[in-house]
């Protein structure tokens, strides 16, 4: 009676086990394939993913303060010169490293900042830099002179 | 017997345990050494440039021929963008690393510039020729540096992924970030600082503002200016209150309308410190369906940015998004068309409204200025075209060059078959200056 029990726990342990690295395995694909990104207007899109991944919930202004950021840095000798070398530039966002970029769709807000910025609007002042004030950051960062803050984020050169 | 039933049981859950264990450690052994792999490729192709950057300098101080020497400073802008590639690539992003960025785009920049003169037979001055040892002289000491860096790198005394080295070993290896980062501040304090004529040059970063004159203005004028300009837009009644202060190119005072017990505010506008001018406004509400005709729209940025008293100003393009259509607004001077003062006016459709302003090229780059008298006829632009190619229209127009420099052209609007485009012909000597490809898209005229 008692090793059946076991028997029967053993089991269950393993089905369980054998269930979740198939399904983790599964996962991991679906995503490679949702990483597919349509190339048409691709900087639009590009942006908008990363205002979506790292100004969810800021004011709209701050939104287009983060697409603003970007399009700033392809023109600053400082950081590459296109949009996707910026965005992917390893380190430098943290939603590219968390996924977050992926796995947020962007909203209709999201493309609509996007595309203000790319029109020219740049409520920064030609900034380079963001961060959240509130949480922990490299200390270099905050060497650079502060220009505004908008929502959670402030903005320096 | 049911013993040995749960033997053989435990054995396959430990082998599936060990299985499972083994697989994922695997698979991400594997992803951490593509990584490593990736940023190996970056530092490789960076010392690659760096070098073929140093030797490419040299000769180009020992060759008395100018085509060569022309050849020589394009392969060093090549490989400087090279270089700026490989650094990208690299896991710096979260460092400080905007020094040596800046140093190779400098750097291929002022090349390309030196290059571009001797084509055009332009002087190269001595003072010239002193920045490019300089640059040289950094060239070198960095590649020394990387050499010494590469043979650490080679001794297996510093990778990227800063992890032990084992599962159980405690020995830590150096990160290559913090080596490279040393690089960067040394760099910062060497390098030097230049101003030439290239969208890289220092001056073009942070442009002298011209066009704010006044007197400086307390937060009780401000909030009076912004009320006013926000009484022309909007019939609500929005409550103003100041927000912050923006320490930009040009300081302002932000201040937000928002209509009672709500959180998000309606109108945002930066009044500039110096002034009270307007420098931009933004209207966040949402639009409906469009109702009103793009003329009508154009009509109404018109009517408002003459009530902004900013007169004679023609509209040059307009670019329809959503629910809105942009207005770009630019002042004559006589018949010359001042293109880098622009302003823009954005138009909800749903109403007519207008939603957003923005005048920062205005006020950073308006000036009495003194056009020079073109040497130049219209007669002789128009002979300039090659057959085949229709000129519609030709118009005087000021314009900026990458580095910010003003140029006064002839516009000419041409077409090549059903292509259009405009080309701008220097007004003094006669030197195209741009040429501009003219799209008409469903959302409006574009140029690229």
């Amino acid at each position: 009676m008692k090793s059946k029990k076991v028997l029967f726990f053993i089991a269950v342990v393993l089905i369980t086990i054998v269930t979740g690295v198939f399904i983790t395995h599964q996962q991991l694909q679906a995503g490679t394939e949702r990483y597919a990104v349509s190339s048409w207007e691709g900087d639009h899109m590009l942006l908008a993913r990363l205002v979506a991944g790292e100004a969810e919930g800021e004011p709209y202004l701050g939104q287009v303060g983060v697409a603003a950021v970007i399009i700033n840095r392809t023109k600053n000798p400082k950081f590459p010169s296109t949009i996707a070398d910026v965005v992917f530039q390893p380190g430098a966002f943290e939603s590219v490293g968390n996924g977050l970029v992926w796995s947020r769709y962007p909203s209709r807000t999201h493309f609509e900042a996007a595309r203000q910025a790319l029109d020219g609007w740049d409520p920064t002042y030609g900034c380079t830099f963001f961060w959240n004030p509130y949480k922990p950051v490299s200390s270099w960062i905050w060497s650079r002179p502060i220009v505004t803050q908008i929502g959670n984020h402030v903005f320096a050169k | 017997m049911k013993r040995s039933y749960i033997w053989l049981v435990s054995l396959m859950l430990l082998g599936v345990l060990v299985f499972g264990f083994w697989s994922v450690y695997a698979r991400a052994s594997s992803a951490e050494n593509a990584l490593e792999a990736a940023y190996q490729r970056g530092f490789y192709n960076l010392l690659e440039h760096v070098n073929n950057i140093n030797l490419l300098i040299s000769k180009s101080e020992v060759t008395s021929s100018d085509e060569q020497r022309i050849m020589l400073l394009t392969t060093i802008w090549h490989q400087s963008e090279g270089a700026r590639n490989s650094l990208a690539s690299m896991p710096l992003g979260n460092r400080d690393m905007t020094n040596i960025q800046k140093f190779f785009a400098q750097l291929g920049d002022f090349s390309y510039r030196i290059a571009e003169k001797l084509v055009k037979k332009q002087d190269v001055t001595d003072d010239d020729w002193a920045k490019m040892r300089e640059f040289r002289k950094n060239v070198q000491s960095l590649n020394q540096e990387l050499r010494r860096l590469q043979d650490d790198v080679s001794a297996g005394k510093i990778r990227w992924q800063d992890r032990p080295d084992g599962l159980f070993s405690t020995r830590t290896v150096k990160g290559m970030g913090d080596s490279l980062e040393t690089l960067d501040q040394k760099l910062k304090k060497q390098a030097p600082t230049i101003t030439y004529d290239g969208p890289f040059s220092d001056h073009v970063e942070s442009p002298t503002v011209k066009g704010v004159t006044g007197k400086r203005i307390n937060e009780r004028e401000a909030l009076e200016i912004a009320d006013r300009v926000v009484n022309k837009i909007t019939k609500k009644n929005l409550k103003a209150e100041i927000a912050g202060r923006t320490k930009g190119n040009i300081p302002a005072y932000t201040i937000e309308f928002r209509g009672e017990e709500k959180q998000v505010p309606d109108i945002i506008m930066d009044v500039s410190e110096i002034g009270g001018h307007v420098i931009w406004f933004l209207n966040t509400r949402e639009i409906e369906r469009s109702k009103v005709a793009i003329k009508q729209a154009v009509d109404n940025a018109k009517v408002f940015l003459e009530s902004m008293n900013y007169k004679d100003f023609e509209a040059t393009g307009s670019l329809r998004e959503n629910n809105t259509i942009t207005v770009s607004f630019v002042p004559k001077d006589g018949d010359v068309l001042l293109y880098p003062d622009f302003i823009k006016v954005e138009v909800a459709l749903d109403t007519g409204e207008i939603v957003g302003f923005n005048a920062l090229a205005y006020l950073t780059f308006h000036t009495e200025r003194n056009l020079p008298k073109p040497r130049l006829t219209e007669e002789e632009v128009r002979e300039k075209f090659r057959e085949g190619l229709r000129v519609e229209r030709i118009r005087m127009a000021l314009i900026p060059d990458e580095a910010l420099n003003e140029k006064l052209c002839y516009e000419a609007d041409v077409r090549l078959n059903s292509d259009r485009f405009l080309v701008y012909i220097n007004a003094e000597n006669g030197n195209e200056e741009q040429i501009l490809k003219v799209v008409e898209t469903d959302k409006g005229t574009m140029t690229m």
